[in-house]
């Protein structure tokens, strides 16, 4: 908890403005007003602390708010702030802060702006808690207890951790400081890492756990959980290849976000791999040698897994050459520079790339096992993008590339440098500048399935946006006021919100402006 | 930092081999009072001798659903059996007195009975000056001990606030402890008990701010700070009140509050400019009541400031009794000023430092048998300047070959203090332990008296080196002698002289044994199981003093003394 004013020595500039703050008639100085409201009702709300804290500082001004829920900071130094309010029985409410995965917004301070009508939304907090005992129905002290919720990584449906707590000797938990939402609830104990969490109500499959619904402000008691102390499963198999080393990476189909996934090497002579410490579930398998990969899909029960036999085949070879358009060779793009990734066409994420690039020899090869990838560039200038990739008269861009031994003809990837510009504001129903949004950029049509062309931004405090480098072509706005991350590239959550984006359309070199109303 | 033998044997655990001898031990564990078997808990045969030269075994077996447990197929011998169980306070079986037991070949010891006393619980609710639940606080149950003589807060049990306030603090060993709430990114729950050491981290993503401008609607402004209060409710360490804490019972303790008023202590720095872009700081350290020693060196106190221009202000210092130690560079000189503040309820508006120029101290290492003069003997040591009025304002020394050097010492009374203490000299293979006979600089019986700097401070300090140890045995007596946390200490003449406590664990017959003692007068101890803390505490000692034995030891000899057992807390 401490910075040591040594290590604050290292910071120069930073350590003036904390100077001037200590100071305060040395600045200038600044009124903040606001309004605290209970979320839902608009109700004001009295009593609760609000705390306005330097960046970067471990001090913070504090005022309460009254009987009219309205709060004031006067003589405030100019300088970037953190403002929230809490309250006992509320969610803790960050400026600009819509979820729990959202950034909080910082609150420039200075005499050019007027803040006065800052309103913060508490909800009322709710809770989870219960019991955890082992079969015998003794109490499991000291484990640790999470709530989970579901969330997207890249699109795929996945779990965040949002809380922890533990046990204590009567085997009880309390999770609390909840906003409404579904939550898994699982308990592990730290000290045995052998054994796979259990979820509630009695299951170590998060597939099969039980969803507890909160209502702002409820509590829901009873969450009891039976520990069944079951060990994770160890995945044996054996990978034969014709390259030597060979890594195993396991991939959960429900993964947990920030969590690293399990990769191990396999035997470099005999190809066997175990990987330790896997819960039950469904995973892809893959196995990478060399740039060269094949996945299998396992399926994790209570029977101990069959020992899994993987191949990764002798790859097929083919060529593939890099051409500049016009735009793009004015501009002096840079082909040996370039890198481009192949990916098994799968609704898993995540899943290992294999990278090639022109280097210095342009046409290049390309060697992958047979089967269907997605092709995308990850080194390139930001001004330029892949505006066509072809096998002789079949787009390998937008549709998948089917690899098998009756390709002939060269893979040709065309750059071009011709990117659009996008800005706009995004508004609510009544039309007030949203700030801190999420505005994300989705391509329709055909090319739906190219995730390098999806993008997004936040607003910023005046709910402006922009995307700087857009290629041309067909696109729809979103800008929604609350979103899990990454939720828009997943075809089941854009379903409900297909008709709500604001079409457009990018031309080469062009810059639009675009009003987009926030879905609430 | 748990340093139970008892947990340490549980990492020597070798493997029962089965043998043609077959006696054997049997018995049950039970819950003292109540008499109810305990299921699953652990059941510890130590065979062999631990000290000086330890070859024991051990062998662990866990009781079942009736609390029965056996051990079979045993060589014949003797040993001592323990047991644990979580909940429950470990134990020795004491039945046969001492502790120790034995066996023949093919004798069967049965109906052995382990009482097990059930350990203590605090629970209770943590409000804010309104009465409404204060949310992820730490509550925490701690205990003193002792780092190289320095007292330092050991937290066996951490565990945070849930929205209602309420917090629950279990598997206490039976004793006495200072409960205290600290509201910082020490959100998690610890527990260290000899079953189960477990740490598991309820860490918020937001940390809460330290300092508090209160702003309120008449316009006046109070800074407060989320310090630890400590029961019964004070933020002072000094009159924290030990709770006592039963076998089976359930203490409740409320908090109210954890928001004090702090204050600002604001002064300049006297005379010419300091160095502008140099570290010039000024720091606080708490003090206790004496002045003599650091109360509670605590990690949740930061009252550091950099001096701008020549001022200085320092934010949220609670109240309480500080040294100011202030260091800087004026003229490309670095200097030091030392003094101490009392902060009581008020701000402190005009504090004047006067800095003096900071000195070098020199010293060389005189070793016994040395005859290269120092020029090709080594010493190995980490050696300290600490500051007579605080521990925290200490210089740490830099040694080539023999030669010693203290640079930028502030002028000022200190205790030099050497510890790890090892030379290499020519004619000796490798480098071997060796002892301080004597310090003096110049006039100055540094040993004795420590070392006084002052401005024309330039005596070097010269330290006589001898490894000429001698050895100390003995056993501990009494009719409550327990095993095994029992110790023994030989606590020095020169009760400042930290380098020289020495601590020693206790074999099962109750022998002990020091090897490499430095000659000298010292007086031995042996504090009980719960004074764990206490071993290096000289007051303790001091409270101590008819249970202790004097012993002197010279070169070469091996002493022989028996310490009497001390029962009871050190308070």
């Amino acid at each position: 908890m401490h910075r040591s004013l040594r290590q604050l020595l290292a910071c120069g500039v930073l350590c003036g403005v904390f100077a001037g703050l200590s100071i305060a008639q040395q600045s200038r100085l600044n009124t903040v007003l606001g309004v605290v409201l209970r979320s839902g009702t608009n109700e004001p709300l009295p009593g609760a602390s609000v705390q306005l804290q330097p960046s970067g500082r471990s001090e913070a001004y504090e005022v309460q708010t009254g009987n009219d829920g309205r709060f004031q900071f006067r003589n405030i130094p100019d300088g970037n702030y953190s403002l929230a309010a809490v309250r006992s029985g509320f969610v803790r409410a960050d400026y600009g802060r819509r979820r729990t995965s959202d950034p909080p917004l910082i609150l420039a301070v200075d005499p050019n702006r007027t803040l006065n009508t800052i309103e913060l939304r508490m909800v009322p907090a709710a809770s989870i808690s219960g019991r955890v005992s082992d079969a015998e129905g003794e109490p499991v002290v000291a484990a640790i207890v999470r709530a989970w919720q579901e969330t997207y990584t890249d699109g795929q449906r996945a779990l965040r951790i949002i809380t922890t707590v533990s046990t204590d000797d009567l085997g009880n938990y309390r999770v609390f400081s909840l906003t409404p939402g579904k939550y898994y609830v699982s308990a592990v104990i730290r000290d045995k890492t052998t054994i796979a969490p259990s979820f509630y109500p009695d299951t170590t499959d998060v597939r099969s756990a039980g969803l507890v619904s909160l209502s702002a402000g409820s509590s829901a008691g009873g969450i009891n959980i039976t520990y069944r102390s079951e060990a994770a499963r160890t995945i044996r198999g054996t990978v034969s290849s014709p390259y030597a080393e060979t890594n195993v990476q396991l991939l959960s189909r429900i993964p947990i976000v920030n969590e690293g996934k399990l990769l191990v090497f396999a035997d470099p002579r005999t190809g066997s791999f175990s990987i330790p410490q896997v819960s039950p579930g469904g995973y892809v398998l893959s196995a990478i040698s060399d740039n060269v990969s094949m996945l299998t899909s396992i399926e994790v029960g209570n029977a101990p897994a069959a020992d899994i036999r993987i191949a990764i085949p002798t790859p097929i070879e083919i060529a593939a050459r890099v051409s500049l358009d016009s735009k793009a060779a004015s501009v002096g793009i840079d082909i040996s520079q370039l890198l481009f990734a192949f990916r098994w066409d799968s609704d898993v994420s995540d899943l290992p790339d294999a990278t090639y690039g022109p280097g210095k020899d342009n046409p290049f090869t390309i060697r992958l096992a047979p089967g269907d990838y997605r092709m995308r560039a990850v080194v390139i200038p930001r001004n330029a993008y892949v505006q066509s990739a072809r096998l002789g008269n079949i787009d390998v861009l937008n549709d998948a590339l089917h690899l098998d031994s009756s390709v002939r003809t060269p893979l040709e990837i065309v750059i071009a440098a011709d990117t659009g510009t996008l800005d706009g504001v995004v508004g609510n129903a009544q039309k007030h500048p949203e700030p801190n949004v999420v505005v994300a950029l989705l391509p329709v049509g055909a090319r739906r399935q190219r995730s390098d062309l999806y993008q997004n931004v936040r607003t910023d405090e005046a709910g402006h946006f922009q995307f700087e480098h857009v290629p041309p072509g067909d696109y729809s706005v979103y800008a929604w006021e609350d979103v899990e991350p990454t939720a828009w590239m997943n075809s089941n959550f854009m379903r409900e919100y297909e008709s709500l984006g604001k079409p457009i359309h990018i031309d080469a070199g062009a810059h639009q402006t675009v009003q987009v109303a926030a879905i609430p | 930092m748990n340093f139970l033998p008892m947990a340490l044997a549980f990492l020597l655990i070798q493997n029962a081999t089965p043998s043609t001898q077959s006696a054997s031990i049997s018995g049950i564990v039970v819950e003292a009072g109540t008499g109810r078997p305990i299921a699953n808990a652990a059941v510890q045969l130590l065979t062999g001798s631990p000290a000086p030269n330890p070859s024991q075994s051990s062998f662990i077996a866990r009781t079942g659903r009736d609390g029965t447990f056996s051990f079979t197929n045993l060589k014949p011998g003797d040993g001592l059996l323990g047991a644990m169980a979580p909940g429950y306070v470990s134990a020795i079986y004491t039945g046969s007195g001492t502790g120790r037991m034995a066996w023949t070949a093919n004798q069967k010891l049965t109906n052995i009975r382990i009482e097990l006393a059930l350990t203590g619980t605090i629970a209770g609710r943590v409000v804010n000056q309104q009465g409404d639940p204060m949310t992820n606080v730490a509550v925490q149950a701690v205990q003193m001990s002792y780092l190289e003589g320095k007292r330092k807060w050991w937290v066996v049990q951490s565990r945070p606030t849930n929205d209602l306030g309420e917090y629950r603090l279990f598997w206490l060993n039976p004793g006495r402890y200072y409960i205290r709430t600290v509201q910082a990114d020490a959100v998690q729950t610890s527990i260290n008990t000899p079953g189960r050491q477990v740490s598991i981290s309820e860490k918020l993503d937001i940390q809460p701010p330290e300092l508090i401008r209160s702003l309120a609607n008449d316009g006046t402004v109070s800074d407060e700070a989320v310090l630890p209060i400590y029961f019964p409710g004070t933020p002072e360490p000094g009159q924290a009140v030990l709770v006592e804490i039963r076998s089976g019972q359930t203490a409740r303790i409320d908090f109210q509050s954890s928001r004090v008023p702090v204050h600002r202590v604001r002064g300049r720095i006297a005379g010419r400019p300091v160095e502008s872009g140099a570290a010039n700081t000024v720091r606080l350290v708490p003090l206790d009541a004496t002045g003599s020693q650091d109360t509670f060196p605590d990690d949740y106190l930061d009252l550091e400031s950099l001096i701008e221009g020549n001022t200085f202000e320092i934010r949220g210092v609670p109240p309480g009794t500080y040294a100011v130690l202030a260091d800087l560079h004026r003229d490309g000189t670095s200097m030091s000023a030392r003094t101490t503040i009392d902060v009581r309820n008020a701000d402190v508006n005009d504090l004047v430092v006067a800095p003096t120029p900071n000195v070098r101290v020199t010293g060389s290492f005189l070793i016994d048998g040395d005859t290269s003069d120092g020029k090709e003997s080594y010493v190995f040591t980490q050696i300290y300047l600490r500051s007579k009025t605080s521990d925290a304002d200490s210089i740490e020394g830099s040694m080539t070959h023999s030669a010693l050097t203290f640079e930028n010492v502030p002028t000022g009374d200190y205790f030099v203090y050497s510890a790890y203490l090892s030379v290499e000299i020519p004619g000796k293979d490798g480098s071997f332990p060796a002892y301080i006979e004597s310090m003096r600089a110049g006039g100055q019986d540094v040993m004795q008296n420590g070392l006084h700097v002052d401005s024309s401070f330039d005596q070097p300090i010269r330290i006589m080196v001898r490894n000429d140890f001698g050895s100390v045995s003995g056993r501990v007596t009494g009719p409550a002698f327990q095993l095994p946390e029992s110790v023994v200490v030989l606590v020095p003449r020169l009760r400042n002289d930290r380098a020289r406590y020495k601590t020693t664990g206790v074999d099962t017959t109750g022998e002990f044994h020091f090897k490499d003692v430095a000659p000298g007068d010292y007086k031995a101890f042996a504090p009980g199981i719960s004074d764990y803390p206490a071993r290096q505490d000289p007051d303790f000692f001091a409270t101590h003093e008819a249970d202790g034995r004097d012993v002197k030891v010279s070169a070469g000899s091996d002493r022989s003394v028996d310490v009497p057992y001390i029962v009871g807390d050190p308070k």
